[in-house]
């Protein structure tokens, strides 16, 4: 492709991103001027005002001269981190009257809560969170007995992380989890080379449910993202400090566990030389990771080793109900009567076979990894959608790593770096 | 290697095909969901603003200006229960009633049809709910009601057998006071007798009502919902009805076994 039909190309797919952006602001725009009851709420009035006239002008934007176009390239950001807090305002604050609606995060906040006071949340009934955060009945966890769970089943950095902001008199923990969306997309953007921003973060936006509706609904797995996104970039060069990132991701929850055997065969297949050599990379990158694990969780695992062990493995151990928008949605339902163990060995069968064939045909199947873990859990007797959209930015950086790999002329990967040196 | 590679993606997802189908046919029959009624033993408690109370139960509290009415949890002979007290001033002379209630349908409604629900009860030692009807009576009952007909399983001392009225059967389950008794009850057997047309949705109520001339403090204790197959399910439930076309797994267990 010539310089010049590449430019025109480029610059072709940054006017669609802009349409696209432009569109997906108008539609939150009018979502929230929907939900946002700005007859009693005036500030909804303003916010969506100014992102109606966002959407509008990066929407004309994508038909102006060239020129324009380039100069306004990284606008593209504006409507999309304005939709994240308009709409995270107006369906947590407004719609949802600042109630939590999962008892993931009324748990996680009442636990920093009890951090605070010095208690230790693995061995404290954490029902008063229910009443604190206003949760429905309808968002707690069911289990088979017909009792709800009322325990924290996470690892201690997902109520560690809220400490410093309860302490600071932060009263809704959503805002911590767009903070840490608008870090992934940031970093994505930044990480993407010139020309295929902000194609990039575009699929983070392909629906509403990803970026605001989970995060104003109370999903807390953005937390986890964040440093996994930061362990998928520096995995290759720095596997030290992929593996601390990787620690703080899985000390937040559970499902990047399930990536553990992944990046061991990456790591293996990625390295050249002796057995010995390999292992000593994948050693770097599992010691570091262990030893953050451990060091946010051990106070709290060596106060109730039972207790901490107990409440962590709980999506394993206790009898949850089957809630599924995978197979087990067909014992769901009733269409079949098989239960939770049928599930159990499906999930685990397919991660052998993920793991086998990811060994064996790694040429081909090097970037996939990030996506094995929602495809397990697809399986599981708990297959809700959030285990497997979560992993969409780690995708991206797939995409963009493979992209990178592709060995594209180093001017239009790193044009910004080749203009600064010309000046 | 070459030869491992030709075939190895093949092999492994037949074996977990394999692998699935055999668990699939050795795990049949192993479902279990939430029982019908959430939170059976009454242990969710919250803060609410009136004091504690039960999360996922619905509470409706019918009184006069001077009645008083508290649902609590307390321990009874050695029992974790749930506290229902009504006190009964007799102004206006008008019934009180404290009732929990939930809504069921789609599976836990099904669960509810196919099996029989045990209470362990205690009730104040008295008798006085001897004539359903008079104005001193002191009535704990469970009802279900959706939306066309009424079940009442009146929980009684000196009644036995039903009465029936248009849309509405009263079923009197002999129960001794003043001591744990455990009583059961079955809902599709009921409408089975009455030959109503099965339930799509249903509310679950437990009610303590009491007349407005059973003046002074009235008390009835529950110590969990136990639930039993006992063989005496509605025979034709609205998902049994559709099984026959569902039964995937039924089906490939009695075909193998034919084989």
């Amino acid at each position: 492709m010539s310089s010049f039909s590449r430019a025109r190309y480029e610059s072709f797919i940054l006017r669609l991103s802009f349409l696209f952006v432009g569109q997906f602001a108008l539609y939150e725009g009018f979502q929230d001027w929907n939900r946002g009851r700005a007859d009693i709420h005036p500030e909804v009035a303003v916010l969506t005002l100014t992102l109606y006239a966002v959407s509008l002008f990066i929407i004309a934007l994508s038909l102006m001269p060239a020129k324009t176009v380039s100069k306004f390239k990284d606008f593209a950001l504006v409507p999309l981190v304005l939709s994240i807090i308009t709409s995270v305002y107006v369906v947590a604050e407004i719609a949802y009257r600042g109630s939590y609606r999962t008892d993931v995060l009324a748990f996680s906040h009442y636990a920093a809560i009890l951090v605070t006071k010095g208690l230790n949340p693995y061995t404290q009934d954490l029902t008063p969170a229910l009443a604190m955060f206003a949760v429905q009945p309808s968002d707690l966890t069911p289990l088979i007995s017909g009792g709800y769970l009322a325990t924290f089943q996470y690892p201690s950095l997902h109520f560690l992380i809220f400490v410093p902001f309860v302490i600071a008199g932060l009263s809704d923990m959503r805002w911590v989890l767009v903070a840490f969306e608008v870090a992934v997309i940031l970093l994505l953007y930044l990480k993407a080379p010139v020309n295929i921003r902000p194609m990039l973060i575009l699929p983070l936006f392909a629906g509403a449910d990803l970026m605001i509706n989970f995060t104003a609904s109370s999903v807390s797995d953005m937390l986890w993202v964040l440093p996994l996104v930061l362990a998928a970039f520096t995995l290759d060069k720095k596997s030290i400090t992929s593996g601390i990132f990787y620690g703080i991701a899985c000390a937040f929850k559970q499902p990047p566990w399930l990536l553990a055997p992944f990046v061991i065969i990456y790591l293996i297949q990625t390295t050249e030389g002796q057995l010995g050599v390999k292992l000593r990379r994948v050693a770097w990158f599992l010691g570091p990771a262990a030893a953050f694990f451990l060091l946010v969780n051990l106070p709290f695992a060596y106060a109730d080793p039972v207790g901490w062990v107990r409440n962590v493995i709980t999506p394993i151990s206790s009898d949850l109900v089957i809630l599924s928008q995978g197979p087990a949605v067909l014992s769901q339902v009733g269409l079949i009567s098989v239960g939770r163990v049928f599930y159990s060995i499906l999930a685990v069968g397919v991660l052998l076979v993920l793991i086998g064939n990811y060994y064996v045909y790694f040429d081909k199947l090097r970037y996939m990894l990030w996506i094995f873990p929602g495809i397990i859990l697809w399986f599981s007797f708990r297959a809700l959608t959030s285990y497997v959209i979560y992993w969409m930015p780690l995708m991206l950086v797939s995409l963009l790593l493979w992209y990178k790999a592709q060995g594209l002329p180093r001017a239009s990967v790193k044009p910004s770096l080749k203009s600064r040196r010309s000046r | 290697m070459k030869q491992v590679r030709r075939y190895f993606a093949l092999v492994s997802v037949v074996v977990l095909l394999l692998a699935a189908a055999f668990a699939f046919l050795s795990l049949q029959g192993t479902y279990a969901g939430p029982p019908a009624i959430l939170d059976p033993n009454f242990n969710l408690w919250v803060t609410g603003s009136n004091g504690p109370q039960l999360m996922v139960w619905n509470t409706e509290l019918v009184k006069g200006m001077s009645d008083q009415i508290s649902i609590n949890k307390t321990i009874l002979e050695g029992r974790h229960a749930l506290e229902l007290k009504v006190f009964q001033s007799g102004v206006q002379s008008r019934w009180a009633y404290a009732s929990l209630s939930q809504d069921i349908d789609g599976g836990r409604l099904t669960q509810l049809l196919n099996e029989s629900i045990g209470f362990w009860i205690l009730k104040e030692p008295c008798s006085c709910d001897a004539d359903l009807f008079n104005k001193t009576s002191v009535i704990l009952s469970i009802e279900t009601n959706d939306g066309i007909h009424t079940i009442s399983f009146v929980f009684s001392d000196g009644l036995q057998g039903v009465r029936t009225l248009p849309d509405h059967r009263i079923v009197f389950l002999p129960t001794p006071s003043g001591s744990w008794f455990f009583e059961k009850l079955n809902v599709a057997k009921e409408y089975r007798t009455m030959r109503w047309t099965p339930p799509t949705s249903l509310t679950f109520s437990i009610v303590l009502g009491v007349a407005g001339d059973a003046i002074g403090w009235h008390s009835a204790y529950l110590s969990g919902i136990a639930f039993s197959r006992d063989g005496l399910h509605f025979p034709i439930s609205p998902q049994i009805e559709l099984q026959p076309l569902l039964t995937i797994g039924n089906a490939l267990t009695t075909w193998v076994s034919r084989r």
